[in-house]
């Protein structure tokens, strides 16, 4: 992000205190599989995927015979 | 008819025997009194049961019938519906504290086309919290019961829904499902659910979970009911931009024309890796009955089911961690604790996952229908893969073990709302304790027709649909008559 970008958010956003027990609590919350997904993820997203295909993709793929 | 006889009648049927006259609106109105006032509160399903203003209504509907006025397909029929569905001037609390005084100004769009097809409103039907639980928990206000065993869950969120209909009271009843809480109590109860295609339904006026994956659908004896149901609620809404412009067919019209040649495909990985031996056995019989009706079978593969649960997850765990962000901070006493423990993990998952999860819809979305379905028209699937749960194993005792049950529940239900796929869910059985089992099938986008054909042609030969909660020498066991 740019500085001028920085600069728009408020000072108490850009640096979020965290203590260590939030950060473990984070931590905890998002495993298990967190991990997992997170490596299945970045093999498989692509720069060209974005949401509203989603709804084309409903559309397109259409059987309602 | 007596009684008994009026409330043995599948939607469908109340409704047809309406039209013709051979019983009137008030009679089954007061034969679903009776019974919700009777069984109501053993099964713990209704939160408000509106019996003077369903007498009036019925009363309406059999006058409109003397003087010939045009009748709608659900013309005099009772219903009653889970109690997140907006209805302008009535409490509507979502199974939830936080929201018990809550008193919306509009009504579900999907309420207002029910009464405007004839339909009777009985009152509103228990619920999980938020719609927040697989198998029907509540802590503010009890656990609602299964009509087949009282010890048992009726599946959740929309739990009062699947006792209602189970045990008789009402003759169909809508829900909602995000993750499968439509299909667990369908599975759980006997009963059939249609989670339509994302979009398929309108979600105008009602309390949302997760904006991305929450469906609308019906909840009903069989696939005809649930036909009949879907014909009224599904369509374009003004109020709901994400509604499909799509025609809606004439889905009871289409149900006819058997099994054969329907394409079967049965998932090679990922769904029977948690099925217990004896679901497996009932999930078995059902393929063979599909086949005895013209069904071709084959296995299919189906893509990384891991990776589109967690995402779901995801997409969930943060749409709902943003709409309740403002009562976790203000309320947070309000909530259950097993209820705030699934919200609150949204709050922490960066916002660059929530986009991922949905940007990656699509393609996945395309690989399963690539893969799953490129030769098949439906896949069939457990709908549960253990035997129903009791109470007593989803709420007490080792936490880790709680969580594993609650946990498989969704096994092979929640990845479908993240595709956004039509899924209904359908009676095949019993299991060793007499408690309901039940398979999927899911369909391509917009399906609906397919599915409910072949459920229905599957109901022509096997009947499980039809056999009522029994009365037997147990105390868990209700009496219906």
């Amino acid at each position: 992000m740019s500085k001028s970008a920085l600069e728009l958010i408020p000072g108490e956003l850009q640096a979020v205190a965290l203590n260590d027990a939030d950060v473990a609590r984070a931590a905890a919350l998002a495993a298990p599989t967190n991990q997992k997904v997170r490596e299945a993820a970045d093999a498989r997203l692509r720069f060209e995927d974005e949401p509203a295909l989603y709804l084309a993709c409903l559309r397109d793929e259409a059987d309602d015979r | 008819m007596n009684e008994n006889e009026m409330l043995a009648l599948g939607l469908a049927e109340a409704a047809d025997a309406v039209a013709r006259g051979e019983v009137t609106s008030v009679e089954l109105t007061q034969a679903a009194i009776s019974r919700a006032r009777k069984l109501g509160p053993v099964l713990n399903c209704f939160t408000v049961l509106e019996a003077a203003d369903a007498l009036r209504e019925a009363e309406k509907a059999d006058g409109e019938r003397k003087d010939a006025k045009p009748a709608g397909p659900l013309h005099g029929v009772p219903l009653a519906h889970k109690d997140l569905f907006y209805r302008a001037g009535k409490i509507v609390a979502c199974g939830s504290k936080i929201r018990r005084d809550f008193v919306p100004e509009t009504t579900a769009t999907v309420l207002e086309r029910l009464s405007a097809a004839g339909a009777v409103n009985l009152g509103a039907l228990h619920m999980a919290e938020f719609a927040f639980s697989p198998t029907g928990y509540n802590e503010h206000y009890g656990h609602a019961r299964n009509p087949w065993n009282t010890a048992h869950v009726p599946g959740g969120s929309s739990s009062g829904s699947g006792a209602a209909v189970a045990a008789r009271i009402v003759f169909g009843s809508l829900g909602t499902d995000t993750g499968g809480s439509l299909r667990h109590p369908a599975a759980m109860c006997g009963l059939t659910g249609l989670k339509a295609t994302l979009t398929r339904v309108s979600r105008a006026g009602v309390m949302p979970l997760s904006h991305s994956l929450d469906c609308v659908g019906p909840l009903a004896r069989s696939a005809r009911d649930c036909a009949r149901l879907m014909e009224v609620i599904a369509g374009a809404d003004r109020a709901d931009a994400t509604s499909s412009a799509r025609p809606v067919p004439h889905y009871e019209a289409l149900l006819e024309g058997g099994g054969r040649g329907l394409r079967i495909g049965v998932p090679r990985s990922y769904y029977y890796e948690a099925v217990s031996a004896e679901i497996k056995k009932t999930l078995d019989e059902s393929l063979e009955a599909l086949r005895g009706i013209g069904a071709k079978v084959s296995p299919v593969d189906v893509p990384d089911m891991n990776l589109i649960n967690s995402l779901a997850h995801v997409l969930m765990a943060v749409e709902a961690a943003t709409l309740h962000r403002r009562w976790l901070e203000t309320r947070r006493d309000g909530y259950s604790d097993q209820v705030r423990a699934r919200i609150e993990p949204g709050l922490f998952y960066p916002a660059t996952r929530y986009c991922e999860a949905l940007a990656m819809r699509a393609s996945l979305t395309k690989e399963y229908i690539d893969t799953a379905l490129k030769e098949v028209d439906v896949v069939h699937l457990p709908a549960i893969p253990i035997p129903v749960p009791t109470i007593e194993e989803t709420t007490r005792g080792n936490p880790a073990d709680v969580a594993r049950v609650i946990g498989v529940v969704g096994h092979c239900t929640r990845g479908i709302n993240y595709l956004g796929l039509p899924s209904i869910s359908v009676p095949a059985g019993f299991d060793a304790k007499g408690l309901p089992v039940a398979f999927q099938l899911v369909g391509r986008p917009f399906s609906e027709a397919k599915l409910l054909r072949a459920a229905h042609a599957y109901q022509q030969v096997t009947g499980w649909h039809r056999r009522p909660p029994s009365p037997k020498p147990d105390p868990h066991r209700i009496e219906l008559a």
